[in-house]
């Protein structure tokens, strides 16, 4: 890589998750946008949010299930049970709620988590079963006609928190860098990146002087503690941001970091970044490691 | 590879049960030319009835067939099996996977215990259409069957789940006793159709099934467009057009869980 940003040598700690996709439709992209940003808001981290979810990709009427507009979602958490009761709550929240739309399975595989399952209850005993291709599917009636969703969704293991960190001398230059690495990144498949935006401003550590914490802010790279704790940062940083990926496999997890590696390079501020680093924990509690020099070979 | 290829040597004067022919898949083309089959009181090799041509058990094609080929595609698992011409009683009966498509007319029990895959039949078939089979008291378990002819009498009855499309008419009796499922008919209705039956949806054009029952309101039904689009994918041609629908339910006199949609 021609550019000037310096690439730390260091490594990105990722851990094992599990993933499952789902494929929300409605009458327009504007209804199925409203239940996909809707079904992944607040979840952001399985710190507190309990899975981690986003925008896979857009679906074209070609592509859908049902031949309408729509948008296909992944969701990570760390445990099954977890995955299977934040998928159920938040499509009967959020997609069932929703005018217009249906949902279906996005993955396929011999281990299935409810998706529709238990919410064809809601039909009070009015839900109509349906077997089409092997899959069953519930019409449940609802005031807007009815609703449509299949019974269950596929579940696979997957990798969550690769992630790059961005050294910045100001906050503008570091916001466009993300920014430009973020759409990037934003149509490549099998992955998503969960926070606002794709950006974090609020890295965590392990830990706090609180017993009750069981995370805390990243003071290695917060600017504002340089001088008071031991620091990553150099004089001349300004503003850090992280964004982080999970992805299915670790090869897309690579392919996306180094994909927005390359995209922050040939940006027009990237004389302002100072350094791409990523964020670990000394390499004990996750089982990946994303070598940045290595990757971007 | 090429797929095998079986053609009649002479033209039969008995009854021949091709049921055999659904374990191809696991067999050498070897193994295949010496099974035997019954022909009238005689035990005769596979070799001596049919030209075998062709290595690919699973893809298999029966040419110059004709009715009095009976059980083609019988138990049928995995692979496509495209027969030319017509075929006898029991095609495609008890089922469970691949894909079976006559191009010519069958003759009764059609996909009898039919349990999944996809059978097309591109012409009439006869009685008992995905009826039970002899050791069930259930007919059409799950698949896809479409006929583009006609049906003829005591089609469909006792259906479990599955599609059934019968582009032409079905005759009397059909659809009686059908516990759930999928059946769309385009042509016209024999007598006493869908009687004693409990759950289901019918997807008709013939509207005199309609009297019974009690129109809901206009409304769209998200089920609809998915399963045209299913099932054009999988038909491989515009079996159902995107038309508007009418719905109907609730059964005026009989209590039962079933539905209908009318082509407009």
């Amino acid at each position: 890589m021609k550019s000037k940003i310096k690439i730390d040598n260091t490594f990105a700690e990722a851990f094992n998750m599990k993933a499952s996709r789902i494929l929300v439709t409605a009458d327009n992209l504007k209804w199925a946008k409203h239940a996909a940003v809707s079904l992944t808001g607040f979840a952001t981290s399985v710190i507190a949010c309990g899975v981690e979810a986003g925008i896979e990709c857009k679906l074209s009427r070609k592509t859908s299930p049902d031949g309408r507009d729509g948008y296909s979602i992944l969701l990570f958490s760390m445990s099954r049970s977890a995955l299977e009761k934040q998928l159920e709550t938040r499509v009967g929240q959020c997609i069932l709620t929703c005018p217009t739309t249906a949902v279906f399975s996005g993955m396929e595989g011999d281990d299935m988590i409810p998706l529709g399952k238990n919410l064809r209850y809601f039909g009070d005993g009015h839900q109509i079963s349906k077997k089409i291709g092997g899959k069953r599917f519930w019409r449940i009636p609802v005031m807007d006609g009815e609703f449509l969703c299949e019974e269950s969704t596929g579940r696979m293991p997957a990798i969550g928190g690769g992630n790059i960190i961005i050294l910045s001398q100001d906050r503008d230059s570091c916001l466009k860098a993300c920014e430009a690495a973020i759409e990037s990144i934003e149509n490549q498949p099998n992955i998503i990146t969960p926070f606002p935006g794709g950006v974090v401003r609020s890295g965590s550590k392990v830990g706090s002087k609180y017993k009750s914490l069981i995370a805390s802010t990243n003071d290695e790279f917060c600017p504002t503690l340089r001088n008071i704790v031991k620091s990553k940062l150099s004089k001349n940083i300004g503003c850090v941001m992280e964004i982080v990926i999970n992805g299915l496999t670790r090869n897309d997890i690579e392919i996306a970091i180094r994909t927005a590696i390359q995209a922050i390079s040939k940006t027009k501020i990237s004389s302002k970044i100072d350094t791409i680093s990523a964020g670990n924990y000394g390499g004990k509690l996750g089982q990946h490691k994303f070598y940045l020099r290595k990757i971007i070979k | 590879m090429s797929p095998l290829i079986l053609k009649p040597k002479i033209k039969f004067k008995f009854r021949l049960d091709l049921s055999s022919i659904s374990t191809f898949q696991s067999l050498s083309v070897s193994r295949i030319r010496t099974l035997s089959l019954m022909y009238g009181n005689k035990e005769m090799r596979f070799d001596e009835l049919f030209e075998i041509t062709g290595t690919d058990s699973l893809n298999i094609v029966i040419k110059s067939s004709n009715e009095m080929m009976d059980n083609v595609g019988k138990n049928f698992i995995r692979g496509n099996l495209t027969v030319h011409g017509n075929v006898g009683h029991c095609c495609g009966s008890e089922m469970t996977g691949g894909k079976i498509n006559i191009l010519g007319n069958a003759l009764n029990r059609v996909a009898s215990g039919i349990s999944g895959g996809l059978l097309r039949i591109n012409g009439n078939c006869g009685d008992y259409l995905c009826g039970k089979s002899n050791h069930k008291n259930e007919g059409i378990n799950d698949g896809l069957v479409i006929i583009t002819g006609n049906a003829g009498d005591y089609a469909i009855q006792r259906m479990r789940r599955g599609i059934v499309i019968i582009k032409g008419n079905v005759g009397k009796n059909s659809c009686t006793e059908i516990i759930s499922g999928t059946v769309i008919i385009t042509g016209r209705l024999g007598k006493n159709f869908a009687n004693k039956i409990k759950r289901g949806t019918f997807i008709l054009k013939d509207s005199k099934f309609t009297k019974n029952y009690t129109k809901s309101n206009l409304c769209e039904y998200n089920f609809m467009p998915f399963l045209v689009r299913y099932l054009n994918q999988l038909s491989q041609d515009k079996i159902l057009s995107l038309k508007s629908f009418e719905r109907f339910s609730s059964h005026k006199t009989v209590s039962n869980l079933s539905e209908l949609f009318l082509i407009r």
